[in-house]
């Protein structure tokens, strides 16, 4: 990937290579017992929602819900495990946006980084 | 982009304006209502960022222009000192040798205390550039932030428009917070604080007990000597002799010293009104007084100093005249002058 460092065109363009990526993307994730099965984009919009075949003759309304709650939040955490490697790639003033989002730089660590800690009294 | 927003930019520093030139951009073309919270936090970094460039000239000026001035100053005192030491013999001799590696070492830390406010400067300086590099780069990940955001909304642009405010509410908490901190930079808690922090123990001239020199008779002797004091000082002994050409250069010596006390005064001035200036330290304003107190201390110091080396160089001449006056039986009588004080 092209490193950005004084530039934001070459980010953007990867941000645009990479939205499609994701729209073309399919993550699937499966309940316990595979009773619902769902599909997301890379961009986390769903796509489908199955459920086994005569699994709601299986199972009562409430253990149904509570596979498709399963199933959905597999897929959310798939979906946000897909984009955080994917946003590792593209790259802007020297660090990837996929690293600045996990330690974003606070305000007070950044002053205390370029002033520095003081060294042991005498 | 409003008028407003091109001439604030154009009042950035070239790295940040070609960053925040980009940031704006991609902002307003999603949320033109963070127009003006993004101008907030470009205002606040333009004061934040100070002036290296003044930060440089302050701290070479005192190291090489002033540090030099008080060096040569210690070099002439000392070079003269060389060649006197030993050709006095006498009543005051003994006191002038003891004062005159004092007063060198006194001067070396003067020089120590104008080196060490020029490190601490500098490091200062360093910070803030190392500092003003991350917020460059920040200002560069949050439009890239920005082109992600508007790239995960795909053609539904509405759906960037909170992701957007929210990146540029971040970027602007992270500005202030910078802000907050800089100006929250207190004591000796950081490397140029404390390093500023090492110029107080540092003694001066005025530190130093001026020389016990023998005074005429026809002068008063200082009131605060004892008996143990003229025992110790005062006493010549049996022997007196000078070589006066020898002492000729030592007063020189003193009496020239004040060009140079004079010169450090001088650039020591220029540094702190012309370069070190709050403009040049930014939002770091504590650590800009800071520096000032000590240069205003340096300051007295030098003319203190300047002061006293014509003092020392005017007890020199009265005793250099005594002695230029000295034969068999004025050196008796000048030798019972000086037990009898």
């Amino acid at each position: 990937m092209e490193d950005t460092d004084t530039s934001g065109d070459g980010a953007a363009r990867q941000c645009a290579e990479l939205a499609d990526r994701l729209s073309a993307a399919r993550i699937t994730a499966t309940s316990p017992r595979n009773v619902a099965r769902a599909v997301y984009d890379g961009h986390g919009r769903a796509v489908s929602l199955e459920l086994r075949h005569g699994a709601k003759d299986q199972h009562g309304p409430e253990t149904m819900g509570e596979m498709i709650t399963s199933a959905l939040q597999a897929a959310d955490r798939a979906v946000d495990a897909l984009r955080q490697h994917a946003y590792d790639d593209v790259r802007v003033a020297g660090d990837t946006i996929g690293n600045w989002r996990r330690h974003p730089d606070d305000p007070g660590s950044a002053v205390a980084a370029a002033f520095g800690a003081p060294g042991p009294r005498s | 982009m409003t008028g407003d927003m091109s001439e604030l930019l154009a009042t950035l520093p070239a790295d940040l304006r070609a960053a925040a030139a980009d940031l704006y951009v991609k902002v307003v073309a999603i949320a033109w209502e963070a127009e003006e919270t993004l101008g907030i936090a470009f205002q606040v970094l333009r004061e934040a960022r100070g002036e290296p460039e003044l930060l440089d000239t302050g701290s070479e000026l005192l190291e090489r222009a002033v540090a030099a001035e008080l060096t040569a100053a210690r070099d002439e005192i000392g070079s003269a000192g060389n060649r006197f030491s030993g050709s006095w013999v006498g009543g005051g001799a003994e006191s002038f040798d003891s004062y005159l590696p004092k007063l060198m070492a006194a001067i070396e830390s003067m020089e120590e205390s104008a080196g060490k406010t020029a490190e601490a400067v500098r490091l200062f300086r360093q910070a803030l550039t190392d500092l003003w590099q991350r917020i460059v780069e920040r200002t560069w990940h949050t439009g890239g932030e920005v082109t992600a955001a508007v790239a995960q909304a795909g053609r539904n642009l509405a759906v960037a428009v909170p992701l957007v405010l929210g990146i540029v509410d971040r970027y602007a908490a992270y500005v202030s917070g910078i802000a907050a901190a800089l100006l929250e930079l207190a004591g000796n808690e950081y490397k140029a604080g404390e390093k500023l922090a090492e110029t107080g123990a540092l003694p001066g001239v005025a530190d130093l007990h001026d020389p016990r020199l023998p005074v005429p008779a026809d002068q008063a002797a200082d009131p605060s000597w004892s008996d143990a004091d003229r025992e110790d000082n005062w006493r010549p002994g049996g022997e007196l002799r000078m070589d006066t050409a020898a002492m000729a250069t030592m007063i020189a010596a003193f009496q020239e010293n004040g060009t140079y006390w004079d010169n450090a005064d001088r650039h020591q001035t220029e540094a702190a009104e012309a370069h070190l200036t709050p403009r040049a330290f930014g939002l770091g304003l504590d650590f800009y007084t800071d520096v000032q107190r000590v240069m205003t201390r340096d300051r007295s110091l030098y003319r203190d100093a300047d002061a006293r080396m014509d003092s020392v160089a005017g007890a020199l001449s009265e005793i250099g005249g005594l002695y230029g006056m000295i034969d068999e039986d004025t050196t008796h009588s000048f030798n019972k002058q000086m037990d009898d004080q």
